[in-house]
């Protein structure tokens, strides 16, 4: 029977002298590693370019796999962040530009690094994380995360997608136990403050291919204009990673003038308006004082920061008009603040650690 | 804030960070496919996978209209005859072949609930904490049948036959404490029974002491809810541990729809076993000659409640002739699987004049 490696055995075999027990351990690693090395190099070059250095990478890291020595999680992905800093080094030397190889990390920073991946990887990787950011910035109180979700959805149907309570009703008692009881208790559910901020998070956040998707779908571009869209949304390139680019379409002028164009036709505030009018009129209840939290735009900043990987002038462009609506401030400052140092990711570790009594 | 919340991660450690998480959140959403949808709505899932479709759901709208618009489908057919099951429009095709498959899921689960019950509420509660279909459709029974104890007309309960002085409370657990005084001797092994309309839960054993005996159910009002604290002590039950011959008849209240000043619920017996065979829903019913009279050239409509989320109409019967030995009913059901049905109250029976909406 072929055995089954975890990602942590892998890691110990990885640079066993036996060969196939070394190329299993690899088989075992590569997917991961290979989508880790995409999502670091694509904001640091051109598509192709940062697909060309992730393969080239694991080709170096097989062939260093001897130097590799396990110390854990966070040890595996800053030997694959060497080697591809060397690789992507290399690629821009060779074709006469200036680069700089980025400092190592300290072991006792990698220590903290891997502890606070661990606790992610325990809260079961991405979706779980969110939730556990969820709770710590939306001030959710210690509900189950099952009943965290349902409530989310029985708001979702309700606000958004307009069924009735009968209907919510229906659905949450057939399909699991721990359901509201009646239309009081869903009434709770669906006014609960944590629960609409819940709401809010979830429908003001696009991803950049959505939002691309969105935007040429109901906007007149030229198609230049629409390549550039998706670069800048789809891909995530700033205006300064296109304008540098040698197939960029536009004229430095014209991509400022498509940049402003731009930022007036990103949905946010419309959206936040929607959602207002929406939960005034189906659960008539003033939201914006629950919305005028810090908490709700931390977690917003944290996921376009994190999964996005969108620089802090798109994230104030997607957080601060739908904020303004509900009558919070974020400024440039501020949001400097929140950033800076990994701070929302520090928060966020410290909240995970086992034991924490926010958590 | 402590000291170590003023820490920051170096540039270097936040890109590594945030590099590992844009990989997770690169992972596409699962898959969600309409039989997904319909075993979630039916609450056939296992707890992860429900987790999966609520997720799913959450980030994806047109994924919660899929989850309405299939509840609205289901629903429809749900209140379809089981012979009219096979008609409906394309779209309901996905809906249907996944409704079936549910249905006779439970239906062939339905031999297994008797001995689910047999083995006392304990293990009942293990199996329905493991999604066991027969534990599950063996806790509706009880349900239905206390629910439409709650909805008769006052004290005009089915046949009881409790024992005296029995005191049941459900404490603030949720578990449910019965306490019965007895004349048994000390050390007996006794049983404890909840009785309604001839058909009998077991629910567990306690010895005796002290010319009494007294039995606790953990998590009893988790599943029956409020109705677990107006079980009438009348309905309890004590007897020894030897078993007991199955009740030939059965009672099982039936409601009434229209009829003016009739009552909204009128008590049907049931004569031997509702079964499944080749294909048909047999049973034979009688009644008082006052119902009989009254609902003569009624219609009456059966309905199979497995769950609150797995419901079928069964079909309807036009109660013309009713002799007084008792009416043969005979429901085509093509495709159910040949079973026998083991609770009487997973049948919901409604008398309705013809003509009635």
């Amino acid at each position: 029977m072929k055995e089954v490696l975890s990602e942590d055995e892998a890691r110990l075999r990885l640079n066993d002298p036996d060969l196939p027990r070394a190329e299993a351990a690899f088989a075992v690693l590569e997917p991961g590693a290979r989508a880790f090395l995409r999502s670091y190099l694509r904001k640091l070059l051109p598509e192709a370019d940062a697909e060309d250095v992730a393969q080239e990478t694991l080709l170096k890291v097989w062939r260093a796999r001897s130097r590799f020595r396990d110390g854990g999680r966070a040890a595996w992905l800053a030997f694959l962040k060497r080697i591809a800093d060397h690789a992507r080094v290399d690629l821009l030397r060779a074709r006469g530009e200036t680069a700089e190889l980025p400092p190592e990390l300290a072991d006792e920073e990698l220590r903290e690094v891997d502890r606070f991946l661990s606790q992610l990887v325990s809260a079961d990787r991405a979706a779980e994380c969110l939730l556990a950011a969820d709770r710590l910035w939306l001030e959710l109180g210690s509900l189950p995360v099952e009943e965290l979700r349902r409530r989310l959805l029985a708001a979702q149907l309700f606000y958004r997608e307009g069924a009735g309570a009968a209907e919510i009703l229906d659905l949450l008692n057939a399909s699991r136990p721990g359901a509201p009881a009646g239309r009081t208790e869903l009434d709770d559910w669906l006014q609960d403050p944590g629960v609409l901020r819940l709401l809010c998070c979830r429908e003001l956040y696009r991803s950049g291919r959505s939002l691309a998707e969105a935007l040429l779908a109901r906007g007149t571009w030229s198609d230049a204009e629409a390549r550039i869209i998706g670069w800048r949304l789809a891909l995530g390139l700033s205006e300064e990673q296109i304008s540098a680019r040698a197939d960029c379409p536009l004229g430095p002028a014209e991509l400022r003038d498509l940049g402003v164009r731009l930022r007036a036709a990103l949905p946010f505030l419309a959206l936040m308006e929607e959602l207002l009018e929406l939960i005034e009129r189906r659960g008539r209840i003033d939201a914006a004082p629950h919305l005028a939290r810090p908490g709700v735009w931390q977690r917003l900043a944290f996921q376009y920061r994190y999964w996005d990987d969108l620089p802090h002038r798109d994230i104030l462009d997607r957080v601060a008009p739908p904020a303004g609506v509900v009558g919070y401030e974020v400024t440039p400052g501020m949001l400097n603040v929140w950033l800076s140092g990994g701070r929302l990711l520090r928060r966020l570790a410290r909240f995970l650690e086992p034991g924490s009594e926010t958590r | 804030m402590t000291d170590r919340d003023d820490l920051s991660f170096s540039p270097e450690a936040e890109a590594l960070v945030a590099a590992w998480l844009g990989a997770h959140a690169a992972v596409a959403p699962a898959e969600i496919s309409t039989e997904l949808l319909v075993r979630y709505l039916c609450a056939d899932l296992p707890p992860e996978t429900a987790s999966q479709v609520e997720t799913a759901c959450l980030g994806n709208p047109l994924l919660r209209r899929r989850l309405l618009e299939t509840q609205r489908e289901l629903h429809a057919l749900r209140s379809a005859a089981w012979a009219e099951l096979d008609e409906g429009s394309a779209s309901q095709t996905a809906v249907r072949e996944a409704w079936m498959t549910v249905l006779r899921g439970r239906l062939s689960a339905m031999s297994r609930v008797r001995s689910a019950w047999n083995g006392g509420w304990e293990r009942l509660r293990r199996g329905a904490a493991t999604g066991a279909a027969e534990a599950w459709t063996g806790i509706q029974a009880l349900r239905n049948a206390l629910a439409a104890e709650l909805e008769a007309p006052a004290r005009a309960a089915l046949a009881r036959s409790g024992a005296a002085g029995v005191e049941a409370e459900v404490e603030a657990s949720g578990a449910l404490s019965v306490r019965a005084p007895t004349a048994a001797p000390e050390g007996t092994d006794l049983r404890l029974l909840v009785v309604l309309g001839g058909e009998e839960w077991p629910l567990g054993t306690a010895r005796v002491a002290k010319g009494s005996a007294t039995w606790r159910f953990e998590g009893f009002a988790d599943f029956f809810g409020a109705a677990a604290e107006r079980i009438d002590p009348a309905s309890f039950v004590v007897r020894g541990t030897e078993a007991d011959p199955p009740e030939e008849r059965r009672a099982l209240w039936a409601e009434v729809r229209g009829g003016g000043s009739a009552p909204r619920r009128v008590p049907l017996e049931v004569l031997g076993p509702v079964r499944w065979e080749r294909g048909f829903c047999h049973l034979t019913i009688t009644a008082e000659p006052e119902v009989r009279r009254q609902v003569e050239g009624w219609l009456l409509i059966l309905e199979l409640r497995l769950a609150p989320s797995v419901a079928q109409l069964l079909g309807t019967h036009l109660l013309s002739a009713w002799p007084e030995s008792g009416c043969e009913i005979r429901i085509p059901c093509p495709g159910a699987p040949d079973q026998l049905l083991p609770f009487l109250p997973l049948l919901h029976l409604t008398l309705r004049p013809p003509g009635l909406p």
